[in-house]
């Protein structure tokens, strides 16, 4: 038996060079390529072939060279060549088995295998039938060995057969003594032999199964590895394409977007001077530049949101509230900075969130967006009173925030039925230390966007298009308290 | 009146002095990159307007205009940036500008009109 499970030793590359000496051995004792091998496959082959040629040299020594011996110097009876025939049949078979195993075919090999020893031990209980009890044991082996390299149906139809074999030994040493040898053979040899092959059958079959429980928990081991490291690099992707996001919404901001609006300023200006018959171009090319810019920007927020760096999303789901089509209301209280990927993925839960309030919404729709944090967890619901919808017909931009959330550790729940609106909670763990968590950032959020209002009317007397005077509506004096109802 | 530009992007302040030289009674009096540079070079004070974009590397806008305006009461600053006013960062409202405008909507006109508006 490959009796160690295997340390994992898989990347040649990056074995540490006091380690070199024992894979080596390993290498020489296992004579198979260490390189570009799948450790559970490669585990699995030379057990295989390990067991077949114990199996195959115990028949040998057992079945053949011993009564060959017996018959030499003991006792001349044409039975001891009967046992003799068969296993040495069975050796054959064994053989051919083995030959199967090296081209990996271990499902005849087994088959082939089980079939012989079913054979094998009938034959020899039958010319011997003292010799049931190390039978029974023998007729256990190759099936409880070859389980994990078939199909289950043909398990369970071996498992089957095999106690169907052993009732058949049972019947056979009980009913049909013939006792071909027992008469004559003196009794020593007999006991000794079953003094020694009862034993060792035992151990051989607890020692399958241990070796079973090995390779169960290696493999165990190895797939929990696995899951962390997929679970690791689906966590990383996601920040680096937040990242690339939020590069890119830089890029566009501080490139393309400038130079046009630098331009916008200066068609104002030649809008300004003489020579009217240049007039409507310069006004069709103010417009086109106008529509460019509002494009960027538009274009610009969608890919990430600029609020969300400097300020977090005590700043940045105010300003997504204040866009959406139905009237928000914020209850951001006790929110801090987080790490990056989890701030973006709330704030595009909350931003999807709202797009289905506002698909789904009837006359009179309102939405609740209410952020609960405590020192472990961070809790953001998004109810709608919409008209709901048929979880089945969800559509892809929910399943997307599902699959984001759960990249870094949280979880999404949609809870909704046509015509009881909807309710989107999302709950992340957050670090031990929810970070700068600076309460007046909070607060001057709150107030900036009480004074912003949600569906703010554009109002102020300097305003010539888009311009808002700030300090014409200053911020109210009042005290931090949260100015929400 | 003079007029000071604190902002990153060369284009923009090009823009700024070619708009500054068509308002009547107006001139150029620094172009700053940085809230930093504006912070140590805007020494002699007095009456005039900054033009801040919000958005710049180091300091920003705000905290610049925030300490200019404590060091120098009489100027009035005017907050640019390429934003929506949603997407404004906290202390936008509160550091002490006198307005936020949209830099496409800088022209010689509205100049004259803060200008007015604010005296």
């Amino acid at each position: 038996m490959a009796s160690s499970p295997l340390t994992p030793t898989t990347a040649a590359g990056s074995v540490p060079y006091w380690r070199v000496p024992k894979v080596l051995i390993l290498a020489a004792v296992r004579s198979s390529s260490l390189l570009g091998h799948d450790l559970i496959h490669r585990f699995r082959a030379e057990r295989f072939q390990l067991f077949l040629a114990g199996h195959l040299a115990m028949y040998f020594g057992a079945g053949v060279l011993l009564p060959l011996w017996e018959h030499q110097y003991v006792l001349r009876s044409p039975w001891l060549l009967a046992i003799v025939g068969v296993c040495t049949a069975q050796c054959i078979v064994l053989g051919a088995a083995l030959r199967l195993a090296r081209r990996a075919r271990y499902q005849q090999s087994i088959t082939l295998a089980c079939i012989g020893n079913w054979a094998a031990v009938l034959l020899i209980t039958f010319v011997a039938p003292n010799l049931l009890p190390v039978m029974v044991l023998a007729a256990l082996v190759p099936v409880v060995f070859g389980q994990p390299y078939i199909r289950w149906q043909q398990g369970l139809a071996f498992a089957v057969i095999t106690a169907g074999c052993v009732l058949a030994l049972g019947a056979l040493a009980r009913f049909l003594n013939v006792s071909h040898l027992a008469g004559q053979a003196p009794r020593w040899i007999e006991t000794a032999f079953i003094v020694a092959a009862l034993p060792v059958n035992a151990f051989h079959i607890l020692v399958i199964a241990w070796n079973n429980g090995a390779a169960l928990r290696v493999s165990e081991d190895m797939l929990a590895e696995r899951a962390a490291e997929l679970e690791a690099s689906r966590a990383r992707l996601i920040t680096a394409a937040d990242e690339e996001r939020r590069r890119l919404e830089r890029d566009l901001h501080d490139g393309a977007q400038q130079h046009l609006v630098a331009l916008a300023v200066l068609i104002q200006l030649a809008r300004t001077a003489e020579h009217a018959r240049y007039q409507p171009l310069l006004t069709e090319a103010s417009g086109l530049v106008e529509t460019a810019i509002a494009e960027i920007r538009r274009l610009a927020h969608g890919i990430y949101p600029p609020l969300l760096v400097s300020g977090g999303l005590a700043e940045a789901l105010p300003a997504v509230a204040a866009r959406a089509p139905v009237p928000v209301q914020l209850n951001l209280q006790g929110l801090g900075r987080y790490p990056a990927s989890i701030e973006t993925a709330l704030y595009f839960c909350c931003s999807e969130a709202l797009q289905n309030a506002a698909k789904h919404r009837g006359p009179g729709t309102t939405v609740t967006i209410t952020a609960h944090a405590d020192a472990r967890m961070l809790t953001l619901t998004i109810s709608d009173t919409g008209r709901g919808f048929d979880p089945a017909t969800m559509g892809t931009g929910l399943t997307n925030m599902t699959d984001r959330l759960s990249a870094i550790g949280g979880d999404l729940v949609i809870d909704t039925a046509p015509g009881r609106g909807t309710r989107v909670t999302a709950v992340i763990a957050t670090p031990a230390q929810p970070g700068s968590s600076d309460p007046s950032c909070v607060v001057d959020a709150e107030e900036d966007h009480s004074r912003t209002g949600l569906r703010r009317p554009p109002a102020h007397d300097v305003r010539v298009k888009s311009v808002d005077a700030a300090g014409a509506a200053p911020a109210p004096a009042a005290p931090a308290g949260p100015p929400r109802s | 009146m003079r007029v000071w530009v604190v902002d990153d992007q060369a284009s923009f302040r090009l823009a700024t002095a070619a708009t500054v030289a068509a308002t009547e009674d107006f001139v150029m009096a620094g172009e700053y990159e940085t809230g930093e540079s504006a912070i140590e070079l805007l020494r002699d004070g007095g009456a005039g307007i900054v033009l801040m974009d919000i958005h710049m590397p180091g300091m920003g806008g705000i905290e610049a205009t925030r300490r200019i305006r404590a060091a120098h009461p009489d100027l009035m600053v005017l907050l640019m940036s390429t934003y929506e006013i949603e997407d404004l960062p906290a202390g936008t409202a509160d550091c002490g500008a006198a307005a936020y405008l949209h830099k496409e909507n800088l022209s010689p006109d509205l100049l004259t009109r803060l200008w007015r508006a604010a005296h």
